[in-house]
């Protein structure tokens, strides 16, 4: 149904030739050096936020970054096993399929062992307490009861939207923390091939399936979007203990209002908006329905307000 | 092209024609006509999930596929978590 110009064996092509290792990307014991931004202006804001100085928005840059990496971490917990699924569905048959899903959960995994490095490094050389989403397993569930081709576009959006953020955002920036952005790097370069796995995974679950369920499918992914919608609302709302914590700088009511608002719509543009709006995910959206499609667009647009 | 899926499965384990009798007989005691059904994917798949052995893994895996495809979780006796 979909016009994709690659297949899986092409994925495992790719996947074998950008391939790292854990130890290599990030060595037990590295140091995190605090001076710079670790995330882009274009994905936190800050300089957004007229109450901070320049010193208080690069320790909240920092803060969106840890959350940044433990979101991914919280997100790749149901790719993970969905993917896993995927494969099982596959065994005996298409080996290039099977090769190239095997690989897609192998690397989900690594990437999370690189986040849970990362963050634990964060917790031990930023010297303050940094709150983040816990409930991983629950979100997991959640999404995971949804309908198989809502999962896939959810997944879909995920992936296409990290390779956005880094083409767009980190890629040749020069005011970032180089490691981070080398995390960044290293990410980006197992994504792209997952987010061509997501589209031929979707595109076979797009066969023989009714109008009806591909529409129950966009409702379903839609819906995901808004409870994660929730979970970035309360992630916003952490950074901002977070920040006192780090600073010790009690913000009025007025000012704790403008940091939550500013952050909230950072983490929505992060997360909602550049997947929504990704062209990949628009032009595969509208071939299967360009209704719906539509509504993704006008969604995004509301959130972007 | 769920069926072609499936039956790929069967033919890579076994040859094309042991798994072309095997399939006619599962269908027949499956009582299903239609594998790009998705529930009579996974009535299908449970029947060749009774055999065991690497059978019932292929039989499994076919199950799995059938509700990705959309087959109701209570289609036949064997259940597994929809994703």
């Amino acid at each position: 149904m979909l016009d994709l110009g690659f297949d899986y064996a092409s994925c495992v092509r790719g996947s074998e030739k950008v391939t790292w290792r854990l130890d290599e990307a990030m060595p037990p014991g590295t140091v995190l050096d605090f001076s710079k931004p670790f995330l882009p202006e274009q994905l936190t804001l800050t300089t957004q936020i007229g109450c901070l100085g320049s010193d208080e928005r690069r320790t909240l840059n920092q803060i969106a970054a840890n959350a940044y990496l433990n979101l991914f971490a919280f997100v790749e917990e149901y790719i993970l096993a969905t993917m896993a699924k995927h494969a099982t569905a596959e065994l005996f048959g298409d080996h290039d399929a099977i090769r190239a899903l095997a690989r897609f959960v192998d690397e989900e995994v690594k990437h999370q062992q690189l986040f849970a490095r990362y963050r634990e490094a964060f917790a031990r050389d930023a010297g303050y307490p940094c709150r983040v989403l816990e409930s991983a397993g629950e979100v997991a569930q959640i999404i995971m009861s949804k309908s198989a081709i809502g999962v896939m576009l959810v997944t879909l959006h995920i992936e296409l939207m990290t390779q956005q953020h880094y083409t767009e955002c980190v890629r040749g920036n020069p005011d970032l923390d180089p490691f981070f952005a080398k995390l960044l790097h290293l990410h980006w370069l197992e994504e792209s091939q997952h987010a061509r796995i997501d589209a031929l995974e979707l595109d076979k679950l797009l066969h023989g399936a009714s109008p009806a369920t591909i529409e129950a499918g966009f409702d379903d992914y839609l819906g995901v979007l808004d409870a994660f919608d929730g979970l970035l609302a309360q992630q916003a709302g952490f950074d901002i203990e977070s920040l006192k914590s780090a600073t010790g700088r009690v913000l009025d009511d007025g000012e704790r209002e403008e940091v939550r608002r500013v952050t909230h719509r950072a983490y929505r543009k992060t997360f909602l908006v550049y997947g929504m709006t990704n062209p990949m995910f628009q032009a595969i959206a509208k071939q299967m329905s360009p209704t719906k499609a539509a509504r993704i667009e006008a969604r995004a647009e509301e959130l972007r307000a | 092209m769920s069926a072609e899926r499936a039956l790929l499965k069967l033919r890579n384990l076994m040859g094309p024609a042991k798994a072309d009798l095997l399939v006619a007989a599962t269908k027949r005691e499956a009582g299903v006509t239609n594998l790009d059904d998705p529930d009579e994917l996974a009535r299908f798949a449970d029947e060749l999930m009774k055999h065991g052995g690497v059978i019932e893994a292929v039989g499994r895996a076919i199950k799995v596929q059938a509700i990705l495809g959309g087959a109701n979780e209570t289609s036949g006796t064997h259940k597994i978590d929809r994703g």
